[in-house]
C-alpha cells in the first residue's frame, strides 16, 4: 500500500461536452415518432401533444382534463381502469406547457403495448363522471386555500402575474375556475387536445414505435398542428410586489429579468454567465448568501428559454428581514461580473463543472428523449445542443462581461416578496 | 439484477465494486453508520449539522466542493434517522479527485468557529424553509414526539427545535466526529465505468492509511409497547384540519416491511385504494387520505394521513377513519389476490426505473451492507411476490391497532 499524498490534487483531466445526435424521425400511418433504445428493463413513452395552456380560455381545464382521464369511460370505472393499470406495473403522468401537454406512461419492453392500448381506451372513451369532477374541483379549491397561506406560493404567482400579459398567464387561479368545470367542458377539451398534432417518443429496449403509432392512428384522429403561441410579456419598467402573511417565518424572495431567446446569438454567453452568478451550488450567489452569510438554505438563478422570448429567474427562501441585503448582494454579483471582478479560475471552473453536469446527464436514460423533445417542440435546429455547448467551450471572460453588462445589469427588475415583514418598493429602485 | 464485488481494508473500510461500462462517469458514495439515532437529547439535529460541516473543508482541502466542480464533479449528502450518505458523481478521468477528497476528509476534517456559524444560519433557514414556513410542515416532529417515549426516533432528522442547534459547540462537533467518522464506521461503494482491480487500487492508496476507532455499537433503548392510544393538538390559526396517524410497525429489515409496503398501497396508495374510495369517494370526510409505510432499521412506524374535508370536525373524521380500519379487519377481507399482485406490479416497475439510476444502485448496495445483508439487494422482487392475503390480514391486524396508535390532529384553535 502506498502512502497517499493528499497535499497535492490529483491531475485533472478535461471532459469534453458529449454529442448530441437527434434520432431518427419515423413516421408511421401520419403518426411522428422518435424512438431511443436503451439496455434496461423499462419502457417510458411520451405522447406529445400540439397544445397548450395558451390554448385555453379557463387556466386549470387542461390540468383537469388530464388530472381525470382515469376517472371513468362508457365500460369502465375509475377503479376497474386503475387496477387495470396496476395490473400492467403501468402509471402514467402529466405535464403542461405553454403550447404542449404531454402524456407520459411508465412500464416495461413486454407490458408496453397492453398498457397503452389501455390509455388509448380511456382517451378515446372517457366521459368524466360528475361526482369524480365534484370531488376533484373541490379538493382543488382546498389546496388553493392552502397555498394563499405559502410565502412560496404567493411570491410565484405575483411574480408571473407581474410578468405576462397575456391574460391566460397574468390572471391568478381562482377558485370560480374550478367551480365552472364541467363534464361537457373536460370532454371539449380533451377534443381539442387530440385534434391537434400529436409525436411519440418511445424510450426502450425494443423498438414498438411502429406498433405503437398504428395503434393511435387506429384509435384516434390524426390532429392538425396548431400554432405555437407566444405569451406577451409586460413592458420593460421596474416592478414590484409584497404579500404579507403575518405568521410566516421565512421571506420568499423573487427577481425577473426579461433577457433573450435561445436562438440568439449571445445566448450561449449569457446562458454562462447565468450558471457563473447562480446555476450551481458553487455559483457567486450560493458563495455569497449562503455560505458566507447564512441567510439561506439555497438560492439559485436559472435561464429559461424558448425560441420567443426568455427570463433570468433568481430565487430564494431567505431570513425574514434580510430581502433588502439580498437584493444589494444579487446586484453586486452581477456587477462584479459586468466587471470582470472574478478570476479566471472561477471563470474555468464554472466551465469544467458544466461539462461534467452535461456529461452526467447523457448518461441518463431520458435526457436525450428530453433534449429531442424541447427541440422538436421549440422547432431549433437538430444540433442546437451540439452547437450550445460548442459555443460554451470557445467563450472567453471577456464575452460573459459582456453579456451580463447587456442584458442584466442595471435593469429594470422585477420583484415579488412575501412574508411577514413588511418591504416597500422604495428598497429595491436601482 | 445488480452484479456487484466486495472487499476490505485492513481498517475495516468494507467497499462495494459495481461496474457498469455503458456510463462515462463513477459514483463513489460513502455511508457512514451514524444518523439523528445517535445524538443526545439535548442536541438533536446535530448529526444533520454536521453533514453540512463535511464541506466545510479539511486537513489539505479548503474547499471540498470548489475542488470537485473544477474536475467536472457533482455531489450532495443527506442524513436520516439510520444513517449519513455522501455521494460524488465525476467524470470517470477525474476518479482520483473523487477519492482524494473523500479521504482526506475521513483523514481530517478541519473545524472553525466561523464555518460552524454560518452553518448553523444555513440549518436554521433550512428547519424554516422545510418544516416552520409550509402548512402542517411540523405534523412529522410532533408525531414522533407522540409516538415514542424512549426510542431516539422521537426526534426528527432536522431537530426537535431550532435552539439545539443554535446551541451547538465546535467541541462537540469535533468529538462526533472522532466517534463515528473513521473506515470501520463507512461503507464505500464505487459504482460505475471503472473495473475492479482499479478500484481496489485506488481503495487502498486512498483510504489504506486511516486509522481504524471503535465502530457505532447501534445500542438504543428499546421503545417500550404502546399500551393505549396517545393524541398530540395542534392548534391551527386558520380552518384547515388534518390527521396524522402513526402505528408502531417493525424494522425495514423484517419480511413483514415488504407486506407494509403492500398495504400502504391497498389502503392509501391511490384513488383507487380502500380509505380513499371509502372516506374521500364515498364519505367525502377527507379531501385526501395517504398512507406510508416507514424504512427505519429500528421498528418505525406506519403512517396514515389524511386532509379533513370543510363540512367536518377532526373529531368525526377520526372516527371514521378508525372505523373503516375497523371494517377491515372485521369483516370480510376486501384484499384479494388478484389486488395484491397488481399492487406488486407497480411496485416492481417503480424498482425497475429506480435500479436504472447508477447512483440509486449505488446507495442501494450501501443501504442493504448497512442493514446486514447486501444480497437483499437482488431480493427485493422476490420478497414482494411473496407477500400473500394471508400476510397482508396478518399485518393489518397486527400494527395497526384501534386502541394503540399515535394520532396529531391539526383543528381550529376553538376547539
Amino acid at each position: 500500500m502506498s502512502s497517499p499524498n493528499r497535499k497535492t490534487a490529483p491531475s485533472i483531466f478535461e471532459t469534453p461536452f458529449p454529442r448530441f445526435d437527434f434520432p431518427k424521425i419515423s413516421e408511421n400511418n401520419g403518426v411522428d415518432g422518435f424512438f431511443i433504445k436503451v439496455i434496461e428493463p423499462i419502457s417510458r413513452l411520451d405522447l406529445v401533444f400540439n397544445t397548450g395552456i395558451l390554448h385555453q380560455d379557463n387556466k386549470v381545464e387542461l390540468s383537469a382534463c388530464l388530472d381525470l382521464l382515469f376517472s371513468g369511460t362508457h365500460n369502465k370505472n375509475q377503479q376497474h381502469l386503475l387496477e387495470e393499470l396496476d395490473s400492467l406495473g403501468a402509471f402514467t403522468d402529466f405535464n403542461i406547457s405553454n403550447n404542449h401537454s404531454t402524456i407520459t406512461l411508465y412500464s416495461t419492453p413486454q407490458l408496453m403495448l397492453k398498457s397503452f392500448q389501455l390509455l388509448l381506451e380511456v382517451l378515446s372513451n372517457t366521459v368524466y363522471p360528475s361526482d369524480k369532477l365534484k370531488l376533484y374541483s373541490s379538493k382543488k379549491i382546498s389546496e388553493l386555500r392552502q397555498n394563499r397561506e405559502k410565502t412560496t406560493y404567493q411570491a410565484g404567482i405575483n411574480m408571473t402575474s407581474m410578468f405576462y400579459t397575456t391574460p391566460i398567464l397574468k390572471n391568478k387561479t381562482n377558485e370560480n375556475d374550478y367551480n365552472v368545470l364541467s363534464q361537457k367542458r373536460l370532454k371539449n377539451t380533451l377534443s381539442k387536445l387530440l385534434d391537434c398534432k400529436t409525436v411519440l417518443y418511445l424510450t426502450s429496449s425494443e423498438d414498438q414505435l411502429e406498433k405503437l403509432s398504428t395503434l393511435f392512428s387506429s384509435h384516434l384522429p390524426l390532429g392538425k398542428t396548431r400554432h405555437q403561441e407566444f405569451p406577451q410579456i409586460a413592458d420593460r419598467m421596474f416592478q414590484f410586489n409584497h404579500s404579507l402573511l403575518p405568521r410566516a417565518v421565512q421571506t420568499s424572495f423573487r427577481l425577473r429579468i426579461p433577457v433573450i431567446s435561445a436562438t440568439h446569438k449571445d445566448y450561449p454567453a449569457l446562458y454562462l454567465s447565468n450558471v457563473m452568478l447562480g446555476g450551481y451550488f458553487g455559483s457567486l450567489l450560493m458563495k455569497n448568501i449562503r455560505e458566507e452569510k447564512g441567510l439561506t438554505y439555497g438560492i439559485s438563478s436559472q435561464l429559461v428559454s424558448n425560441i420567443e422570448h426568455g427570463f433570468v429567474h433568481i430565487s430564494a427562501e431567505i431570513k425574514s428581514e434580510s430581502a433588502v441585503l439580498v437584493f444589494r448582494e444579487i446586484q453586486k454579483e452581477i456587477h462584479a461580473i459586468a466587471n470582470g471582478e472574478f478570476d479566471i479560475e472561477y471563470f474555468l471552473k464554472t466551465k469544467s463543472y458544466l461539462r461534467g453536469l452535461v456529461s452526467k446527464k447523457a448518461d441518463n436514460l431520458f435526457d436525450r428523449l428530453e433534449r429531442t423533445q424541447t427541440i422538436n417542440n421549440n422547432w431549433y435546429k437538430h444540433d442546437f445542443y451540439n452547437s450550445l455547448y460548442q459555443s460554451i467551450d470557445q467563450l472567453k471572460p471577456d464575452d460573459c462581461t459582456q453579456a451580463t453588462i447587456q442584458y442584466l445589469l442595471d435593469k429594470d427588475y422585477i420583484i415579488s416578496t412575501s412574508g411577514s415583514e413588511q418591504y416597500e418598493a422604495t428598497s429595491f429602485v436601482k | 439484477m445488480i452484479e456487484f464485488n466486495e472487499f476490505s481494508l485492513s481498517n475495516g473500510l468494507n467497499v462495494i465494486h459495481h461496474e457498469d461500462r455503458t456510463k462515462s462517469s463513477v459514483v463513489l458514495n460513502i455511508l457512514y453508520n451514524v444518523g439523528a439515532r445517535d445524538e443526545d437529547p439535548n442536541r438533536t439535529g446535530f448529526a444533520h449539522l454536521f453533514e453540512h460541516l463535511m464541506f466545510e473543508g479539511s486537513e489539505n482541502i479548503s474547499n471540498f466542493d470548489e475542488e470537485l466542480q473544477k474536475a467536472g464533479g457533482t455531489n450532495n449528502a443527506f442524513t436520516s434517522n439510520d444513517l449519513t450518505n455522501y455521494y460524488i458523481e465525476v467524470p470517470v478521468q477525474n476518479i482520483e479527485t473523487a477519492f482524494w477528497l473523500e479521504s482526506d476528509r475521513m483523514n481530517q476534517l478541519a473545524f472553525s468557529q466561523e464555518s460552524l456559524n454560518v452553518q448553523k444560519g444555513v440549518v436554521i433557514e433550512e428547519f424554516k424553509q422545510r418544516y416552520l414556513n409550509q402548512p402542517f410542515g411540523q405534523a412529522y416532529i410532533h408525531l414522533r414526539d407522540t409516538a415514542y417515549k424512549v426510542h431516539p426516533y422521537r426526534w426528527a432528522t432536522i431537530g426537535k427545535n431550532t435552539s439545539h442547534i443554535e446551541e451547538a459547540t465546535l467541541d462537540e462537533v469535533i468529538e462526533f466526529y472522532n466517534t463515528y467518522y473513521h473506515p470501520n464506521n463507512a461503507i464505500v461503494c464505487v459504482a460505475g465505468n471503472i473495473p475492479l482491480e482499479r478500484c481496489k487500487e485506488l481503495c487502498d492508496h486512498w483510504f489504506g492509511d486511516i486509522a481504524a476507532s471503535n465502530p457505532n455499537p447501534n445500542e438504543y433503548p428499546l421503545e417500550p409497547k404502546q399500551d393505549a392510544n396517545r393524541h398530540f393538538f395542534a392548534p391551527q390559526p386558520n380552518s384547515q384540519r388534518a390527521l396524522y396517524l402513526g402505528f408502531h410497525k417493525p424494522s425495514v429489515k423484517n419480511q413483514e416491511h415488504h407486506t407494509g409496503d403492500i398495504v400502504a398501497s391497498l389502503l392509501g396508495g391511490g384513488k383507487e385504494s380502500f380509505l380513499y374510495k371509502q372516506l374521500v369517494e364515498q364519505k367525502n370526510i377527507f379531501q385526501s387520505i395517504s398512507c406510508y409505510n416507514s424504512e427505519e432499521l429500528d421498528p418505525g412506524l406506519f403512517y396514515i394521513t389524511g386532509k379533513v374535508s370543510q363540512n367536518y370536525t377532526v373529531k368525526t373524521a377520526y372516527k371514521e377513519l378508525i372505523g373503516a380500519l375497523n371494517s377491515v379487519q372485521l369483516g370480510d377481507f376486501v384484499f384479494k389476490e388478484e389486488k395484491i399482485k397488481g399492487k406488486v406490479n407497480k411496485i416492481n416497475t417503480a424498482k425497475a426505473y429506480q435500479d436504472s439510476n447508477l447512483l440509486n444502485r449505488a446507495m442501494a448496495l450501501c443501504f442493504f451492507k448497512n442493514q446486514g445483508n447486501i444480497h437483499w439487494v437482488n431480493q427485493q422482487i422476490e420478497k414482494y411476490n411473496n407477500v400473500e392475503v394471508n400476510n397482508v390480514k396478518s399485518f393489518i391486524n397486527k400494527y395497526l391497532i384501534y386502541s394503540k396508535h399515535n394520532t396529531v390532529y391539526y383543528d381550529e384553535l376553538t376547539e
